[in-house]
């Protein structure tokens, strides 16, 4: 620090007059403190009531986009129904209701299900 | 609960409102009413942290809401607040006491740098502040800071020369 910057350090601190805190500070700091909590408190009110009102149209539109995809569920069963009416088997309409190959695994697995039997059958 | 904390605030306030608005004086170049102003918004925003900051640093929390506060209100047109070329009225020798004398000449020569230039000096050679948190106060790099505060100090080095000439 040069001699400049050392006599500006010293004139910042020598300029310094004793001011004191008085009693008309302190009222304008109250009044300034409750302005700002009143601003504060009305932002949160308004913040809150917003958040509220959004969250209920979230809710009602939600509630609405359910209601309507119920009766949009069972559209596709016409078509299945339809196959399960072409397909052989009348003993499973639910499993031929989901595809056209599914007989055929039931009744590869049936048939699977007779020969464990047979086998056994054969051991004994 | 509230109570304790208003005499806790108030006590804080009291005792150093005196340095505080010293520095506001500082940071806006001398104005006295605009200095008040920043000061007293700085300790509103102190209030409403103080559950946070007395227990840790409450005079370097109001200082950074003080600097930040001088740069805003300095970037507000109206304040007609500019660099110029010379000093307005170099105060002449003997028509005011020394000591009022030096503080108008500093505080005219203040008003002449830039907000930053101006904040970065006073917390520099005023605060006593270590370059870190000269930038840590202006939210800046290091090297930004110590940047600010050379031309600030060059500027002010330039006018007290100019100063001195004109008495002379």
């Amino acid at each position: 620090m040069d001699h400049i910057e050392q006599g500006l350090a010293r004139m910042m601190r020598d300029s310094h007059e004793d001011t004191p805190y008085e009693e008309r500070h302190q009222v304008r700091l109250r009044v300034g403190i409750r302005a700002r909590q009143r601003v504060r408190t009305a932002w949160m009110t308004t913040g809150s009531v917003l958040s509220i009102a959004a969250l209920g149209v979230g809710l009602t539109l939600l509630a609405s986009l359910f209601a309507q995809g119920g009766p949009n569920g069972p559209q596709p069963r016409p078509v299945t129904s339809a196959e399960s009416v072409t397909g052989p088997s009348t003993a499973h309409p639910a499993s031929t209701a989901k595809g056209a190959p599914l007989p055929t695994r039931t009744s590869t697995t049936t048939r699977v299900a007779t020969t464990w039997p047979g086998s056994r059958s054969s051991g004994q | 609960m509230e109570q304790s904390r208003a005499d806790e605030f108030d006590r804080f306030v009291a005792a150093r409102w005196s340095a505080l608005l010293h520095l506001a004086r500082l940071l806006t170049g001398g104005d006295r009413h605009r200095a008040e102003d920043l000061l007293q918004e700085a300790l509103v925003k102190l209030w409403f942290a103080w559950p946070k900051v007395a227990g840790q640093a409450p005079e370097a929390c109001v200082r950074r809401v003080l600097v930040r506060a001088a740069a805003r209100s300095a970037r507000r047109r109206w304040w007609g607040e500019h660099p110029v070329d010379q000093l307005p009225d170099p105060p002449r020798v003997g028509d005011e006491t020394a000591a009022v004398d030096e503080r108008t000449r500093l505080e005219a020569m203040l008003t002449l740098l830039p907000a930053r230039q101006r904040v970065a000096v006073v917390l520099r050679y005023y605060q006593d502040l270590p370059e870190q948190d000269v930038a840590k106060v202006l939210g800046c790099p290091v090297g930004t800071a110590r940047s600010l505060t050379a031309r600030g100090v060059s500027r002010l080095r330039r006018l007290l020369a100019e100063a001195v000439e004109s008495v002379e």
